[in-house]
């Protein structure tokens, strides 16, 4: 008897344990995670526009109908990028995701307190390689490490009412995303 | 793709006060009030997080867009027929959820606010 309720026993054990493993594994093996479904229309480090959600589809669910938003597929592999956006005269946010999605820093234009949300973001180790006198200047340079050398950053203005939305779009048509060892594109 | 922290806070609603599922052939208010934040908007998604098709080509409301009473707090009626004031269509749809997302607000996990957050109340009325 005490050696059926020990295999019945173990037997669970086992079942939960794989369990736990799938659920946490989920994440990672995900096929159409957003940073997937991003990937044939956003160009690495380009600011591109989302199509808006409408009834007939959407880029990803749940998107808020309200907002603007264009995503830039950042790639740290061969240095920092420089990211900058105006910020629109409702609200506009810039959410940092790592490459499974998940969200590592927000900002957003009053938190920024400028008329631009500018900033450098960059891989811990690439942090540590800055040079001494550029850490020093830091202070007015907003510097976010990301955790991952790939992800998205998605920038999104509000249209606080319908007619808003081409201001809202022409915020987030400003924003530019470009690796900093290249000059600067001339727009 | 959650909402990031910095940004904002969305809560989601499936159900009336009481429970009941939301069934998009029936009239649903919502009465009260938000949390403060600074925008907040309001949108309708069916249970694959799609938008629902309208007439109106209505699919949720801003805090800007909203008419108001004198106190500061709204009424908006959630159904399948047109309807004066805040009006919005459910496209007839049989399930949807309701998302609140409130963007720079001082609402979230850490405040443990809890019962606090003022709320609107949500009940269904008649159905047809």
């Amino acid at each position: 008897m005490t050696r059926w309720l020990l295999l019945l026993f173990l037997g669970v054990l086992v079942g939960a344990i794989v369990h736990l493993i799938t659920i946490m594994i989920l994440p990672w093996t995900a096929t159409q995670d957003a940073y997937l479904r991003l990937s044939p229309i956003a160009p690495f480090n380009t600011v591109v526009p989302m199509p808006a959600p409408t009834p007939d589809g959407a880029l990803m669910p749940f998107m808020d109908p309200a907002f603007a938003g264009a995503v830039c597929r950042y790639d740290l592999s061969r240095g920092p990028v420089k990211f900058s956006v105006p910020v629109s005269q409702a609200y506009t946010s810039v959410s940092f995701y790592t490459r499974n999605d998940i969200a590592f820093y927000a900002i957003n234009d009053r938190a920024a307190g400028r008329r631009n949300i500018e900033l450098d973001l960059m891989t811990t180790t690439q942090r540590a390689d800055l040079p001494e006198e550029e850490d020093v200047t830091a202070a007015d340079q907003l510097i976010v490490e990301s955790p991952t050398t790939t992800g998205l950053i998605v920038i999104r203005a509000l249209a606080p009412e319908p007619g808003l939305m081409p201001v809202a779009r022409s915020t987030i048509a400003a924003a530019q995303c470009r690796l900093k060892s290249e000059p600067s594109a001339a727009r | 793709m959650p909402v990031g922290l910095g940004d904002g806070v969305s809560f989601s609603a499936q159900t009336d006060d009481n429970g009941k599922f939301f069934d998009g052939r029936c009239d649903v208010m919502l009465t009260g009030n938000t949390p403060t934040a600074r925008f907040w908007t309001l949108t309708l998604y069916d249970a694959a997080g799609n938008l629902v098709a309208n007439s109106v080509n209505r699919y949720g409301f801003t805090s800007q867009e909203i008419l108001r009473r004198a106190d500061g707090s709204f009424e908006i009626v959630v159904a399948p027929r047109a309807s004066s004031g805040n009006w919005l269509p459910t496209g007839g749809v049989e399930r949807y959820l309701l998302i609140l997302r409130l963007y720079d607000t001082a609402v979230g996990v850490s405040t443990r606010a809890g019962k606090e957050v003022p709320m609107p109340l949500v009940k269904t009325l008649d159905c047809r």
